[in-house]
Parts: C-alpha cells; sequence; structure tokens
C-alpha cells in the first residue's frame, strides 16, 4: 500500500525535489481510474478534442462509485489549429485532427499524412513502461491518453520563423472538474495526480531533435511528489516538480534512449513518469497549463548544441508526425468516516445538550437511521439500550451537506425512505435534537429528525435526540367547578340557548365556538413588540411572534422577558 | 377614545373592541388587547372540526376535535401543542349546526384578514393570558383550554385527558 502525502508534516528538499511526508493514513478508501477499461472510463479511440470522463472506481469495495463521482478532463485556450493565434499543424493531417492537444492520437512515425489513432482510455502504464514505483496508481489502472503534435512548431521548410529551442511553447490548458453523477460538484481533497511517458523526438536528417510535454497546475496549490510505501519518491529518474511554482517536467529531453529510468544525463523518449499531490482541500477543479519544452538546442546524444551558423533541426521530418503523447489519471482518497451520538435522557427538556454520552435509561425499539439529501436510508442501527448509537465505516463516498439522522421504530432499509413517523415508545417523548460537539443548541424539532449535517471526511459525533418520561397531568376534579360565562360563537345562538352554552364549558373566562375558524392573538414583529413601552409591559403577555414564528410570551413584564415556548416541559 | 369593553353574555358576530376585560375593570395597560380576572379559570379554543377546515394565518390556535388536541398554525404548518394521544371532547351541542360564515370578533382594528372567531387585530398590542400558578387550580376544564402557569412560567393546554406543558426555549 502507498501512501497519501498531506501538506502536514516535515518539508525536505534534496536534488530539487520538494517531499512532503506524514504518518501512514489509517482507514482511507481509495478512489481510482478502474482496474479493465469499461463502463467508468472514457470510450473509443482516436483523435477527439471532446471533453473525456471517468467515473471512479472504489478501490476497497471494488466497484465504481456509489454517487458516480467521476472527473472530466477537458481541453481549454488551445493554441495551435486553424484560425488559432499558433496556426495550423504542418504536414497533411486531417483538418479535424489538427488542434495542438488532444485524446486518442499519438505520433505516426512512419507518415506525415495522419496521426495514429489509439483508445482515449489506456493503462497508465501503456507509455514509456515505468515501473510500480514510479507511480502511487496501481500501474495497471486506467488513463486518459493526451497527445501534444510538435508539428505545430514547423513547416513544410523546417521550423516556423522565430521558433528556437531555448523556450517552452505554451499550447493550451487541460482542466479536470470533478462532479457526483447528478453533476453537482464534488470536492476532493489532496487529489495525487499520475502522470506517464513524458518526452518525445524526432530525428530529422540524423540529427535527433528531443522534447517533452511540461505541465503547470494553475490554481494556487503546493504540489508534491507522492510516497511509495519506502517513502522513496513515486517518480522516475528526470520527473521533476517545482512545489511552488507547480511545474512539472521532464528534465532530461535530449535525445538518447527510448526506454526510462537510464541515467547518466541522457534521456529520453517516454522517459519520464511520476504521481504528485495537489496539497489542498475541497478541491473541484484543477488546470494545468500545457508546454512543449525544448531541448536548449541540444541534437545528439552528446548534448552538443547546435554550432553556430547553422540551423537548429526542425521539430518532425517530412515523414513522420512528432509530438509528444503521456497518459494521465487522477484520483483522491477518503477517510471512512463513522456518524454517531446518543439517545439521551432529558428531564429538564432544554436548550443545552445535557448528554453526557453514557449511563442513559432508554428504552428499546428505536432505530437510528442515517439518511442522503435524497431522503433514503444509506445505513439503519438499533439504539442500545444505554442511548448509543453508531454508523459504522460509511459504505460509499458519501460527502457534502444535508445528511441527517432519523430515528425510526423498526429498522429502516438502505436505499428506501426511513418508516415514517416515529411514534416514541409508550410514556415517553422526544424533548428535541442536537447536532454536533460543542453544542448548538435545541433544534426543538420532536419529530426524531436531526437537523441537516455535512459530512467531509471526518468522524460525524453527537447528532443527539433528548428523550424523557411524558409528564401529563390529569385535571383536577376535586373542587368547586366555575361555569364558563362568556362566549363567542359562531353558531348562530342566541338569548334563547337550549343547550346552555357557554356555561356548559368549565373553568374558562371565555369559551370560543366555531366549527372552521380560531383563535388569533395579537401578531407582531420583533420590532413592533419591541415598540411596546417598557412600562406596559405584562407578565403573562403572549403574541405570536412574526419574525421568530413562535408563541412568545412575557415571563416577567420587562422588555427582556419574551422568550418563545417551543420547548416541552413538565410542570412541578 | 379609548374604547374599553366588560364582556358578559353571548357576544354577536361582526363586533369589534379596541380593549377588552374579562373579569375585571379594566385591562391592565394601553398596551394590553385582552385581559383577564385573577380568579382560577382559562381560555377556551374554538373546537374545530380538523385543522384543513380552518383558513388560518399564522399563529391561530385551535382545539382540534378530530384527533382532540391544541394546536397552534407556524409557518411550516399545524404544531401539535398536546402532544398526547387521549384527548376526547363531547361535541354534542355543536354537531349539526354550521359557522355564520362573517362571525368574527375583532379586539383592534379590523382587517379582511386574519379570519377567525375571536381576532385580536392590532400590532402594538398583547393579549394576557388567564394564569394560575397550577392548573389544579382549574377544577374539571373543558377541553381546548389554555392557561399560564405562573410556578415555573409554563404554557398549559388541556386535551380533555391531560394538560400538556411547555416552556421558554432560550
Amino acid at each position: 500500500m502507498k501512501k497519501l502525502l498531506t501538506n502536514l508534516g516535515v518539508c525536505t528538499f534534496m536534488l530539487g525535489l520538494s517531499l512532503f511526508m506524514s504518518p501512514a493514513s489509517m482507514g482511507q478508501t481509495q478512489f481510482i481510474f478502474g482496474p479493465t477499461s469499461g463502463p467508468g472510463g472514457a470510450s473509443g479511440s482516436g483523435y477527439t478534442v471532446d471533453p473525456q470522463k471517468v467515473v471512479f472506481w472504489n478501490d476497497a469495495l471494488g466497484e465504481f462509485s456509489d454517487l458516480g463521482v467521476n472527473v472530466t478532463f477537458s481541453l481549454e485556450n488551445q493554441q495551435y489549429g486553424p484560425d488559432l493565434p499558433g496556426g495550423v499543424l504542418e504536414g497533411g493531417a486531417p483538418v479535424n485532427q489538427q488542434l495542438g492537444i488532444a485524446f486518442g492520437r499519438d505520433v505516426n512515425n512512419a507518415n506525415n499524412n495522419s496521426p495514429a489513432s489509439v483508445n482515449r482510455y489506456n493503462q497508465l502504464n501503456g507509455i514509456g513502461n515505468p515501473a510500480a514505483s514510479h507511480l502511487y496508481s496501481p500501474p495497471n489502472s486506467q488513463s486518459i491518453w493526451v497527445n501534444l503534435l510538435a508539428d505545430a512548431l514547423i513547416t513544410s521548410s523546417g521550423n516556423k520563423p522565430g521558433v528556437v529551442k531555448t523556450q517552452p511553447y505554451y499550447f493550451g490548458q487541460l482542466k479536470m472538474t470533478f462532479k457526483d453523477e447528478d453533476g453537482n460538484p464534488f470536492p476532493v481533497s489532496n487529489p495525487i495526480v499520475n502522470i506517464a511517458g513524458l518526452g518525445g523526438w524526432t530525428s530529422p536528417s540524423g540529427m535527433y531533435v528531443g522534447y517533452s510535454v511540461g505541465m503547470q497546475l494553475v490554481e494556487n496549490y503546493n504540489i508534491s511528489l507522492a510516497l511509495n510505501q519506502d517513502e522513496t519518491p513515486t517518480a522516475s529518474p528526470f520527473f521533476t516538480i517545482n512545489s511552488t511554482t507547480g511545474t512539472i517536467e521532464n528534465s532530461s529531453r535530449f535525445f538518447h534512449s527510448d526506454s526510462q529510468g537510464t541515467t547518466g544525463g541522457n534521456v529520453s523518449r517516454s522517459g519520464a513518469s511520476g504521481s504528485i499531490v495537489v496539497n489542498g482541500t475541497n478541491i473541484t477543479e484543477l488546470t494545468f497549463n500545457i508546454y512543449l519544452n525544448m531541448d536548449d538546442g541540444r541534437r545528439d546524444s552528446g548534448g552538443w548544441t547546435t554550432p553556430p551558423g547553422e540551423d537548429d533541426p526542425p521539430f518532425a521530418t517530412s515523414s513522420q508526425v512528432s509530438g509528444d503523447s503521456f497518459n494521465l489519471s487522477v484520483m483522491f482518497e477518503r477517510a471512512d468516516v463513522t456518524v454517531s451520538g446518543n439517545v439521551f435522557n432529558d428531564p429538564d427538556r432544554g436548550f443545552v445538550n445535557n448528554s453526557s454520552g453514557v449511563a442513559n435509561l432508554i428504552p428499546s425499539g428505536i432505530f437510528a437511521n442515517l439518511i442522503d439529501t435524497g431522503g433514503n436510508v444509506i445505513a439503519s442501527t438499533a439504539v442500545a439500550t444505554d442511548g448509543a448509537y453508531t454508523f459504522g465505516t460509511i459504505p460509499d463516498i458519501y460527502t457534502g451537506s444535508g445528511y441527517k439522522v432519523v430515528l425510526t421504530n423498526t429498522a429502516g432499509t438502505a436505499g428506501n425512505p426511513p418508516p415514517t413517523p416515529f411514534t416514541p415508545p409508550a410514556g415517553w417523548e422526544v424533548t428535541g435534537s442536537w447536532n454536533g460537539t460543542p453544542n448548538t443548541g435545541n433544534t426543538y424539532d420532536f419529530s426524531g429528525s436531526s437537523a441537516d449535517f455535512s459530512i467531509s471526511g471526518v468522524n460525524i459525533e453527537n447528532i443527539n435526540f433528548g428523550i424523557a418520561e411524558a409528564c401529563f397531568i390529569s385535571a383536577n376534579t376535586v373542587g368547586e367547578i366555575l361555569d364558563t360565562e362568556v362566549g363567542i360563537s359562531a353558531l348562530g345562538r342566541d338569548a334563547f340557548n337550549p343547550d346552555g352554552w357557554p356555561q356548559l364549558r368549565k373553568g374558562a373566562w371565555i369559551a370560543l365556538e366555531a366549527h372552521t375558524k380560531g383563535f388569533v392573538p395579537n401578531r407582531l414583529t420583533t420590532a413592533q413588540r419591541d415598540e411596546i413601552p417598557s412600562a406596559q409591559l405584562v407578565s403573562g403577555m403572549m403574541i405570536y411572534n412574526i419574525t421568530d414564528d413562535c408563541l412568545q410570551i412575557n415571563v416577567d413584564g420587562t422588555a427582556t422577558g419574551w422568550h418563545c415556548f417551543k420547548g416541552r416541559a413538565c410542570s412541578n | 377614545m379609548k374604547k374599553l369593553i366588560i364582556l358578559s353574555g353571548i357576544l354577536m358576530s361582526g363586533m369589534l373592541f379596541s380593549q377588552v376585560a374579562i373579569g375585571k375593570n379594566a385591562v391592565s395597560s394601553d398596551a394590553v388587547s385582552l385581559d383577564f380576572g385573577n380568579e382560577n379559570r382559562g381560555l377556551l379554543l374554538p373546537w374545530v372540526d380538523n385543522t384543513a377546515a380552518v383558513n388560518a394565518v399564522d399563529g391561530t390556535m385551535i382545539y382540534d376535535t378530530s384527533d382532540h388536541k391544541v394546536k397552534v398554525k407556524y409557518a411550516a404548518g399545524w404544531v401539535d401543542l398536546s402532544v398526547d394521544n387521549t384527548g376526547a371532547a363531547d361535541t354534542t351541542i355543536q354537531d349539526g349546526k354550521s359557522d355564520l360564515a362573517d362571525a368574527k370578533v375583532s379586539i383592534g382594528t379590523p382587517t379582511a384578514s386574519p379570519d377567525g372567531i375571536l381576532v385580536l387585530e392590532d400590532d402594538n398590542k398583547a393579549m394576557v393570558l388567564p394564569k394560575v400558578s397550577s392548573v389544579n387550580d382549574i377544577v374539571s376544564p373543558s377541553p381546548g383550554m389554555m392557561v399560564f402557569v405562573t410556578s415555573g412560567n409554563l404554557l398549559a393546554v388541556f386535551n380533555g385527558t391531560v394538560w400538556t406543558f411547555w416552556q421558554a426555549v432560550d
């Protein structure tokens, strides 16, 4: 197993490599490109500049992401092609293959009229034969095939005027966008980008010209090399990054060998491969500028530069479509999370979360259900009689907002709405719910449903529910029973009153009577309420507060005495 | 200017008042819309057929005879203030009778809405709940009763079988 690097830990510089090390990560699930070409990946072969989408593979479960989390690769700001600033590609490539960067296209060493056609979704180590230790993702996992044509920089008679081999040439941008299956942005943290097979060459007139694709991360994240289990960097020789500028390049670009990993300063077609960590959280988009980096005018294995007075050899011959192809994938890891809480005895029924987490006495027959954003059960578990419940490792990549816990009387079924409604066990009542630590305050939702919470890769704790033995009080029947002498009726009663209403009603100052009409107390906003002079406030005043949407009672006849009465209570 | 009415007997529909005291000679202050005396009595909410039958603005309070619960209308819908499911009420004397469509008593300046059998209209006044020190002070209350309990500062509602209590949340 390999380790995910984060920007926590010690920073070490050596040989131009910037490494960030961290303790081995625990409880991680890797989301990678699939182990085989198939439904998760881009399909087809041959040139295209259309966006290419790949659905992530949950490597822990051995299945595609349940949420359909995917990344789309798109090419933007192309510089070379018909009607673009850099002009058309040299040679006879069909017009529809003439953009500088493309998917599913390869060089062609035998024909100047058509680039080769390759699978757009390709095994990661399929170019340049990198070793397993050079890449963080499994080497047989899949990747997107990207190609950049050096022919953009030549004409039929040689290099375009002004093109030199001592500067990089900007070709455009490659963007990765992370989304779920519904098309909503899906934030990932510390994604790892695997790049295999950087480097290309051509040999016009027996002189060898080297070059390589280079990349630079546009977003302002620090990058570092991923590490193997033995803490060696996942990179071949000459795969070089600059952690602060975000550049990724093949540091040895003049021609020597087809194979990777050779030493001595001479390289290398397809020779540089490696994996980088983008150190950032909640990333939904990564953009790389794509360059063709030159060989500084070297034209042979000896590292000689072009002699004075001679032209640099051109970027391709009249019999080749030349360029650099490489494979690219991205992956991320996510900490497995648990969601837990407890149903606790809450005799005071108040605002504060009184849960101590232990030693509660809870009736059996209560189930807790973790509910997804669509209202369906992710997992269901019985609440223990000490009140505790825990959803163990959440089975897939549930991330984002809109999750909640709902109590039920029977176990819920994953994928279905929870059984409803929840009825507290006989003699008990729900006193509210609380989310998280520290105390967020009682929601005063008595339905057995928590407020929504977000899952972001850390354990969720203290999704709590209060429960108390109900304390309804029966009416006193001993003493003088008072008739109700005042009434307002909608039923057309008159002075001849055979029913004896309202005196038939007992114990009230006034009886109201209607089949379809209610009693409406004064309805005030908080601002209107506060305009009542404090000298005129009376203990026991009640309004419906429009602002706070509650029945509000003044408990002491002062301006600070107004309170919403939404909490369950017991009478002494 | 200020008209103070001391009520007794059955009120007719279409009546309106600015301030009302029942069981006492004067309201407690100029900011009081409806006030009550010192006897151990509550306020009886109208016994409506069900929530669907009521054209209610937020804040409307009822006693629902379909499930025998006191309820209040909030923005999200009707809230059950009784909670207990064992309420009961004898509706015999109102069965078979229908509401007069325009029956409404307003305290304060009436408006077309809200609708209700008794509507406290002003937005610069508040009612004072009838107060008792304990619900046991009210003997054999009728269903749909509401009262403020001064011992503990609780709102109490009676569903015909038991009292249910509510408290301040902040």
